[in-house]
């Protein structure tokens, strides 16, 4: 099941423009908007390294703003930025996955019953498998968009997704 | 959205960091406070009080209006009796100052870290408006920064001993 983050976090387009004309207020506005939606980028890609993570996607945001030529497109131009700083975090970390024979569906996000295992399941992940499932699970992206996002090959990205969904699958079951 | 999912969270601290780094030349500067947050900010946030007394650039802060946590306050610095005004965004934890024109701004942060407190304050100069006019000018904003460093530290060092502290960290 695909969980979409749209949810209310949307940065009104001219909130956007005010912030790259150097107006504090929209640029803190723009910061406060994203913060929740990129923190569950960073937390879930990153995991112990998501603060930091975060922490240096905003910054990057703020730093480069002024040059996002379409401010309607600020959402996914600060995932992108979120996705591969949290990959670069996290990799010195990161885990080796698990090799597993099962083949199941990734469970859902909202799925009560996990509650406390997510963290441990994703930690079983690499950081390039944690991307890819999170912007499948949250973010509803196409094996091509992702690809795009990753600077990575189509093929690539579906052998990282089979992955991370059999070694979550595994972790989960366990 | 579940909240099950691990979310990374940087705090008001981190939050004006990330701001900061909007302005080319702003000055930034993070201490831990050993006295407990909610004593650190109720002084702050008394700011027509606070402001003069940590802040070595001005003599008197009036407060002019407020709605919510929107204020506007009267600056005047200790030489010239020239008072130019602020608008003030005031919160928990939170303060952002924005002079008239937004050519200047102030700001400030702190969160509670165990019984102490992790404070941060920024400042800087800026030039609202296109990003085209806005680059030529950067290298001057640059030379600002020089000054702004020891400002901001002078501001933190007023604040400590303003809350009691003696200097020895």
């Amino acid at each position: 099941m695909v969980v979409t983050s749209s949810e209310n976090d949307e940065v009104d387009r001219r909130t956007v423009i005010r912030a790259q004309r150097g107006d504090p207020r929209a640029l803190d506005e723009v910061l406060r908007q994203l913060m929740p939606y990129l923190g569950r980028i960073c937390g879930a890609i990153a995991l112990d390294h998501g603060d930091d993570a975060l922490q240096e996607t905003l910054i990057s945001v703020m730093r480069h703003i002024g040059s996002l030529r379409d401010p309607g497109a600020v959402r996914g131009w600060a995932r992108r930025i979120a996705v591969r700083e949290s990959i670069r975090q996290a990799k010195p970390a990161q885990a080796v996955p698990t090799d597993p024979e099962v083949l199941a569906t990734t469970p859902s996000p909202g799925d009560a019953e996990a509650a406390v295992d997510v963290r441990d399941a994703l930690q079983s992940l690499s950081p390039d498998q944690r991307a890819v499932l999170v912007l499948q699970q949250f973010e509803g992206l196409s094996e091509e968009e992702m690809a795009d996002l990753l600077g990575v090959a189509v093929g690539t990205v579906k052998s990282r997704l089979s992955r991370a969904r059999e070694a979550f699958r595994t972790e989960w079951i366990q | 959205m579940s909240e099950l999912w691990p979310q990374a969270n940087v705090g008001n601290v981190g939050r004006l960091r990330a701001l900061a780094a909007g302005f080319p030349g702003s000055a930034y500067t993070e201490r831990h406070i050993p006295v407990p947050f909610e004593q650190v900010w109720d002084y702050f946030s008394d700011m027509e009080r606070s402001v003069p007394s940590f802040d070595e650039t001005v003599a008197e802060f009036h407060i002019t209006n407020r709605d919510d946590n929107r204020l506007t306050a009267k600056v005047r610095g200790p030489f010239l009796p020239i008072r130019f005004t602020l608008d003030v965004d005031l919160d928990v934890g939170w303060c952002l100052m924005t002079a008239r024109p937004a050519y200047y701004l102030v700001m400030f942060a702190a969160e509670p870290s165990g019984d102490h407190t992790r404070f941060a304050h920024a400042e800087a100069c800026n030039l609202p408006g296109p990003t085209v006019l806005r680059r030529p000018i950067q290298p001057l904003f640059r030379l600002a920064r020089r000054w702004l460093v020891g400002h901001v530290e002078r501001d933190v060092d007023g604040l400590e001993l303003a809350l009691g502290l003696t200097g020895d960290k």
